[in-house]
């Protein structure tokens, strides 16, 4: 079922020295471009994820339902060895579908008929779990757009040591050695899971448990990314009065 | 369930999807099944190795395996290729809007991918004969021919079918000479697996808890979100995929989940009942082996889940082709009743098939139809004909239809 290596040590830390059930570090930033209405820059441990949020704007044809549009796409310097299409291909076809699924669920389309919104995420550096980080910048950026959502919609991924000991946020080394993956998209108040993916295999009995390892993940992201919003909010409107968030 | 979807196939404009979840509220599924049970898979495998027609009521799917020499990936010298690809063609839908296709195709193509590739199902270093130089690349077809809901387990069925069904030729690679074996110098051999997997789809729904198995078109496009999950004998999840216009929870996939294990292991069971009885079929004559044109002309045998899984129908659908066997083990009584996937048990449980239905000579019945005859196994029937029923009616029906 796992891959080749073993992914936990004796001592129980991982490669790159975490506890199973430890996330990376989540750096972020909210606003970083000025052209479009929102964006975000979020790096988790070395995979580093900027998205831009257009709208809403008209949308083209008669559509009565808000349209939201996703462009996923990966620096040719993103990966070990350039990576020549950064868009188009099938991965990144299936990553936008995705997206959009997961962002569907969280945003308040009832808001915005007629009207398209536009997400671009580019993954500039993968270090695994790009599906992931990649949700979690385009909340961030329609978070700073200001576009209505129902909840936070956070994505984390999960896998199985050979010892069946669930781990938390994988990274890329993680995942090609061979170990089962599993992501998930949640709004994590609300216990909902709006996409979930798993490949490679392990044994039904796990499955529950690295679910919820992967919801745990999910609410703990979203406890951080909510910190930086409002660390962001705090910064934007130290200008003005709304300062006092609380 | 797709964003931006066309309004030509059943389930996508709103009447029609809030007559559906009201159904399924009320524990209603328009062909009359129960939520946990699905259509009645038949399997028609070709003459050429490697080749099977998947129909589950009126989806119906056509899986092709070929295999060439090549060079091996670089990264991975000593190990076989496998591609996976699926293809959607206009011929299966009724509207051809770019976007739904698009998703569609994608989401089927990464699902076999996940489902056969990752999980490592086929052993790929057995596909090696020189390494770094020569290995086997085995290509996946898979054709949908027609679209009535629930694709993933029926392009499933028919890549694991078709490659357990496949034989590749024999090689011999000795100082630096390569040299393929013709059929009539040496055998083909099967491929080699370390687990079969294969999928199970479940419809999830606002309006009620419970998740229904095997959705038809219509139920497919008014679902809130479709949960796929495949399994392999050994009861390990091989990939899963859950989401849908409307978030589902952790509980319900765990449910189906449960659910789901149980009928992967039936579905595997019938498919080697299956190819079991297309070899006894290829071995015991000369004549052609009627392939796919028994498709077309109701001919005797079909393999069908129902019939050979007992208690559930299973049909086994063969090409009439010299054998006439019809290989019906575990034919139940009368099928009746549960149906429902998740009582495999019957496929262990050995029916007596001594009242079974006559079996009428002609199929001028639906297509799929041949009801192999309950016998015991070995024992030969030509032509089965029960109409079997095309998609799960309700019991008193199936058992009336079964006396015809």
């Amino acid at each position: 079922m796992a891959g080749k290596y073993d992914l936990l040590s004796e001592q129980g830390l991982r490669l790159d020295g975490r506890r199973p059930h430890e996330l990376r570090r989540i750096k972020c930033k909210l606003g970083v471009f000025e052209q479009p209405d929102g964006s975000a820059y979020l790096e988790q441990g070395n995979t580093k994820v900027l998205a831009a949020v257009y709208g809403p704007h008209q949308a083209k044809g008669n559509q009565t339902e808000s349209v939201i549009n996703c462009q996923y796409s990966q620096a040719t310097f993103s990966t070990a060895e350039r990576k020549n299409r950064p868009r188009g291909d099938r991965k990144s076809l299936e990553f936008k579908m995705y997206l959009q699924q997961a962002l569907s669920a969280a945003i308040k389309s009832e808001l915005y008929p007629r009207s398209q919104i536009d997400i671009y995420v580019e993954v500039l550096q993968d270090d695994g779990a790009n599906y992931a980080v990649a949700l979690n910048a385009a909340t961030l950026a329609l978070i700073d757009a200001g576009i209505c959502l129902n909840e936070f919609i956070v994505a984390c991924t999960a896998s199985l040591s050979k010892s069946n000991i669930p781990l938390t946020d994988i990274s890329q080394f993680e995942e090609v050695s061979g170990g089962p993956k599993l992501t998930v998209a949640a709004l994590p108040t609300a216990e909902k899971i709006a996409f979930l993916e798993m490949s490679e295999r392990f044994h039904i009995d796990h499955l529950e448990t690295v679910i919820e390892t992967a919801m745990a993940g999910c609410r703990e992201i979203r406890d951080i990314l909510e910190a930086a919003v409002k660390e962001h909010l705090l910064h934007m409107g130290s200008a003005s009065d709304f300062a006092k968030v609380g | 369930m797709f964003m931006n979807s066309n309004l030509f196939e059943p389930g996508k404009s709103k009447p029609e999807r809030s007559f559906v979840q009201l159904a399924v509220k009320q524990n209603q599924r328009l062909d009359g099944r129960r939520s946990n049970e699905s259509r009645d898979v038949e399997l028609t495998f070709g003459s050429d190795w490697g080749s099977v027609v998947v129909s589950m009521g009126d989806t119906q799917v056509m899986a092709q395996v070929t295999c060439e020499m090549g060079p091996p990936a670089l990264s991975r010298p000593n190990e076989g290729k496998i591609h996976l690809n699926v293809l959607l063609g206009g011929v299966a839908f009724l509207d051809e809007a770019y976007n739904t296709h698009d998703q569609r195709s994608l989401k089927l193509n990464s699902l076999l991918e996940r489902t056969f590739r990752s999980s490592r199902s086929i052993d790929l270093e057995s596909l090696c004969v020189a390494a770094e130089k020569h290995v086997w690349c085995i290509r996946v077809n898979v054709n949908v021919i027609n679209h009535d809901g629930n694709l993933y387990d029926a392009s499933s069925i028919a890549t694991l079918a078709a490659l357990m069904h496949f034989r590749r030729p024999d090689v011999t690679y000795k100082d630096g000479e390569l040299r393929i074996f013709k059929q009539n110098e040496r055998e083909f051999m099967p491929l080699l697996f370390h687990h079969y997997p294969v999928s199970v789809t479940y419809c999830v729904y606002k309006s009620s808890g419970q998740p229904i198995l095997d959705p038809t078109l219509l139920e497919e496009n008014a679902a809130d979100s479709v949960i796929v999950l495949s399994f392999n004998s050994y009861q390990e999840l091989c990939s899963l995929t859950a989401g849908g216009t409307t978030p589902t929870n952790a509980p319900t996939v765990m449910q189906c989940a449960r659910n789901a294990a149980a009928r992967c292991k039936s579905l595997l069971d019938f498919v080697r009942k299956a190819l079991a009885l297309d070899e006894e079929r290829r071995s015991q004559g000369d004549r052609s082996v009627d392939g796919l044109v028994g498709l077309i002309l109701n001919t005797e045998h079909k393999l069908s889940y129902n019939k050979l899984m007992g208690i559930q129908k299973q049909r086994q659908q063969q090409p009439p082709p010299s054998e006439n066997i019809e290989l019906d083990n575990e034919s139940s009584e009368t099928p009746v009743a549960n149906e429902e996937p998740s009582n495999e048990e019957g496929a262990g449980a050995p029916m007596d098939t001594s009242d079974w239905l006559p079996h009428d000579e002609d199929s001028q019945e639906l297509p799929m139809r041949s009801e192999a005859s309950p016998s015991k196994a070995g024992k030969y029937k030509t032509n089965k004909k029960t109409r079997p029923r095309k998609q799960n009616h309700s019991d008193s029906e199936e058992e009336a239809r079964q006396f015809i």
